[in-house]
C-alpha cells in the first residue's frame, strides 16, 4: 500500500482532479428587530455553491455517458406514417422540438443543455 | 440543490451511483431570527430567491451567448444551458413560482375551481414580473391578488428562454400517493363506508398473503408515518377492503384514480395511453362528487388534486414522469446530505461536508477515468489466441433473446423437496381434491392413460413453490417481474417458539389456449381463464 495513515490516504485523494471548486458567500441580512443597542439586528447567512456552467461541462464531457447522452429532440412515432406519438425520454416531448426551433440553435454544432434542478428540504 | 442534465438517459439520471446528478449548492435553511414573527416568511422567501439567484448567476450568459464544451463523445459543440424543469414538492414549487400555497403554480385557476374540470390559462412569466414590478412601485393592481401572486423578487426573471411555471414536473410520490390517494381519497372512502374503521382494519388483516403484497398485519388506522412503499402496497388492495361496504359510485372513483395513478407511472407514452390517462382524469374528477352528497367533502379546493390536471401536458411537453420521480432525489440527497453530514464533527460542518463530497468526487473522477483507460487500451481479443472456455461464451454477453410470449419462462427447484407424496396426501393435505379425476382427463387426452390406472400405487414428487418470468411490458416498465406461485402443507414449527406456519395456496388465473386476435383486443375481460388455486 502506498500509504500508511488516514490522512496520508486523504492527501493523496486531494491530489486528484477535482470536481468544480465551491465558493462560499456570505450575506449579511439586516432584520426588523431591534437589538439592544437600538439598531437593527443582522444575521449572517452562509451560501455554499458551484459554477453550474462548470457542473454541466462535467456531466457532459464525462466519457461514461458517451452512450446515454443525447444533443437534439426527436420526434418518435409507432407506425410508419407517423400518426401515433411515442414519449419517454426529456429528448422525445415537444418543449425540446420548439424550443430549439423557435431559438433557431442550428444543430449538431450548437445543442441545448437541459436542465433539472431538483430541490429538497435537507436539514 | 441538485443539478441534472436532460440530455442524460433517465435511467442513468436516477441512480445516484453513476454520478448523473450533481450538487451544485447548500440553500440556508436557518431561521432568520432577526426578524419578527409576521414578517419572518417572506423574507425567507427572499432569501432563497436571492440565493438562487446567485447559484445561478453564470447561467444568464451561458444560455443567450452559448458555451463551446468538449462533449463525451469527443466532439466540441457550443452547448446553451436552459432551466428547462425544476423537480420540487408543492410548498417548494410554489416558493419557486411566488404564489400562494393555496394556489397553482402552473396555471391561473381559481381556488374554487381546484377540484374541477375547468381549463385556466397557464401562468406568464412576463406578466408575472410585470405584476411585481408594479406593486414595487406602490401600486396595487388587482390581478395581483386575484393571482395569488407573493411580492419576491424572482431568481428566474432573466434566465434565457425559461417558463419557470411550466418547468415544474409531476411528483407521483408527493401528489398522487402521499397527496391525492393517501391523504384524501382513502380518507373519504372509509369515512364514507357503510362499516366503521375497525371493521375496514380487520379486512386489512383478513387479506390472504401473497409474495408480492404486503400484508396490513394491524390494519392501516395505527400506521402513524407511512413511507411511500407502504402506500403504493396499501393502494393495490384498498379496493377489496371497502367492497361490499361503499356505494359504486365510491368504488368507481376509486379505481378510476387508481387507473391514473399507474397510467401516470408508464416509462413510455404513447397518443392512446396519454388519452387513457387524461380518460381516467375526467372520469375520477366527476365520480368524486359522490363525497359531496355524501357529506364527506364540502369542496375539493385542494392544489393536489388540480395538479392531476397537468400531467398529459407534461408527459407531452418534458418526456414520462418517471424522468422526474423525487424518489430519485431523496434517495440523493441521503447519499450526500446525511452521510456527509455524519462524517463530519457536527460544529461548522458545511465546509467539512464540502470536503467530504469534493473528496468522493475526486475518487467518482478517477475511477470513470480508469475504467475509460481499461474500456479504450483493452486491445481487441485476438483469433489466434485460442480463447478459453470458447464453448459456453459463444453468445455475446448481451445478445437480446426474443421473447416468445406463447411460451412463459419459469423457475422451479433442481430436486423436489418432498420428492415422494402418496395421492392421498395431496387430496387431503393439500386440498386438491379434483387431482385423480383431472390426472385420469390429463393423461387420457395425451392417450397415455394405462389401463389400470385406479390401482397403480405411484408416489408424486412435489415442489413447494415455482416462479414465472413474466417479460417485461415494455410501456410500464423495464424490468420483468416474477411471479411466485406457492402451494405448501401447514408445517409443524421446529421448536415450542415459533407459531405453526399455515398451508399456502396461491390463486393462479390461467388462461385456456391463446387469445385469439379477438380477444386480445378485449384483455380486461376475464372470459376465457381458469381460476385454479395452486
Amino acid at each position: 500500500m502506498s500509504f500508511q495513515t488516514a490522512k496520508a490516504l486523504l492527501k493523496k485523494i486531494e491530489r486528484l482532479p477535482r470536481g468544480p471548486e465551491w465558493t462560499c458567500d456570505v450575506f449579511k441580512v439586516k432584520g426588523d428587530q431591534l437589538g439592544e443597542d437600538g439598531k437593527c439586528v443582522t444575521q449572517e447567512v452562509e451560501l455554499w455553491r458551484r459554477d453550474p456552467v462548470e457542473c454541466i461541462c462535467e456531466l457532459i464531457g464525462n466519457p461514461l455517458f458517451r452512450e446515454k447522452l443525447r444533443y437534439e429532440p426527436q420526434l418518435k412515432f409507432l407506425d410508419e406514417e407517423g400518426k401515433v406519438r411515442v414519449y419517454d425520454e426529456m429528448w422525445t416531448g415537444d418543449w425540446w422540438w420548439n424550443t430549439q426551433v423557435s431559438a433557431s440553435f442550428e444543430p449538431p454544432l450548437n445543442t441545448l443543455i437541459l436542465m433539472l434542478i431538483s430541490d429538497i428540504d435537507w436539514q | 440543490m441538485y443539478l441534472t442534465l436532460g440530455n442524460i438517459e433517465k435511467g442513468t439520471r436516477r441512480k445516484g451511483s453513476e454520478h448523473g446528478t450533481v450538487l451544485i449548492g447548500y440553500i440556508p435553511v436557518e431561521k432568520l431570527e432577526c426578524f419578527k414573527e409576521s414578517t419572518r416568511s417572506v423574507h425567507q422567501y427572499r432569501l432563497f430567491h436571492h440565493c438562487m439567484r446567485h447559484i445561478l448567476a453564470p447561467m444568464i450568459e451561458a444560455g443567450k451567448q452559448g458555451v463551446d464544451m468538449v462533449c463525451a463523445d469527443g466532439n466540441v459543440r457550443r452547448v446553451f444551458p436552459i432551466l428547462a424543469a425544476y423537480v420540487a414538492d408543492h410548498p417548494e414549487q410554489c416558493l419557486v413560482a411566488c404564489c400562494m400555497e393555496n394556489r397553482c403554480p402552473k396555471c391561473l385557476v381559481s381556488v374554487e375551481n381546484l377540484g374541477e374540470r375547468v381549463f385556466s390559462p397557464l401562468r406568464d412569466p412576463a406578466k408575472t414580473l410585470q405584476l411585481i414590478d408594479r406593486v414595487s412601485k406602490g401600486l396595487k393592481p388587482p390581478a395581483f391578488t386575484e393571482q395569488g401572486i407573493r411580492f419576491v423578487d424572482p431568481f428566474w426573471k432573466d434566465l434565457p428562454h425559461c417558463d419557470i411555471f411550466s418547468c415544474f414536473t409531476p411528483d407521483i410520490l408527493h401528489q398522487l400517493h402521499k397527496g391525492v390517494f393517501n391523504d384524501h381519497v382513502s380518507e373519504w372512502a372509509i369515512s364514507a363506508a357503510s362499516v366503521k374503521r375497525p371493521e375496514i382494519d380487520r379486512r386489512f388483516k383478513a387479506m390472504p398473503s401473497h409474495p408480492s403484497l404486503r400484508h396490513f398485519k394491524s390494519g392501516i388506522s395505527h400506521v402513524s408515518q407511512w413511507t411511500g412503499t407502504e402506500r403504493k402496497e396499501m393502494e393495490k388492495v384498498f379496493l377489496g377492503t371497502i367492497l361490499n361496504v361503499s356505494s359504486e359510485l365510491v368504488i368507481r372513483t376509486v379505481r378510476h384514480l387508481l387507473d391514473f395513478i399507474y397510467l401516470a407511472h408508464y416509462e413510455t407514452h404513447t397518443d392512446e395511453t396519454l388519452r387513457q390517462l387524461e380518460q381516467a382524469w375526467e372520469k375520477f374528477t366527476q365520480a368524486k362528487r359522490i363525497f359531496l352528497s355524501k357529506g364527506v367533502r364540502k369542496n375539493f379546493e385542494i392544489p393536489k388534486i388540480h395538479s392531476m390536471q397537468h400531467y398529459v401536458g407534461m408527459i407531452r411537453s418534458r418526456g414520462t414522469a418517471d424522468g422526474y420521480n423525487t424518489e430519485a432525489s431523496e434517495r440523493l440527497h441521503i447519499d450526500y446530505a446525511k452521510v456527509a453530514y455524519e462524517s463530519s464533527n457536527k460544529r461548522d460542518y458545511i465546509p467539512q461536508m464540502k470536503e467530504w463530497l469534493m473528496r468522493r468526487e475526486s475518487i467518482a473522477i478517477f475511477s470513470s477515468y480508469l475504467d475509460w483507460i481499461a474500456q479504450t487500451d483493452t486491445p481487441e481479443p485476438t483469433s489466434t489466441e485460442p480463447e478459453p472456455e470458447s464453448d459456453c461464451c459463444t453468445e455475446p454477453q448481451n445478445a437480446r433473446v426474443p421473447i416468445d410470449s406463447d411460451r412463459l419462462q419459469y423457475s422451479i427447484a433442481k430436486t423436489p423437496p418432498d420428492p415422494a407424496t402418496t395421492a392421498v396426501s395431496i387430496i387431503s393435505n393439500y386440498g386438491a381434491v379434483d387431482f385423480l379425476p383431472s390426472l385420469r382427463s390429463f393423461l387420457s387426452s395425451q392417450s397415455l392413460l394405462p389401463p389400470d390406472f385406479d390401482s397403480i400405487k405411484v408416489p408424486f414428487p412435489t415442489f413447494k413453490q415455482f416462479t414465472i418470468h413474466i417479460p417485461p411490458i415494455r410501456h410500464a416498465s423495464s424490468h420483468q417481474t416474477n411471479d411466485v406461485i406457492r402451494a405448501t402443507i401447514a408445517r409443524k414449527p421446529p421448536n415450542n417458539r415459533q407459531k405453526e406456519k399455515p398451508p399456502l395456496s396461491d390463486t393462479v388465473l390461467a388462461r385456456k389456449g391463446p387469445l385469439t386476435n379477438n380477444e386480445t383486443r378485449q384483455v380486461q375481460t376475464l372470459d376465457g381463464m381458469y381460476s385454479t388455486r395452486s
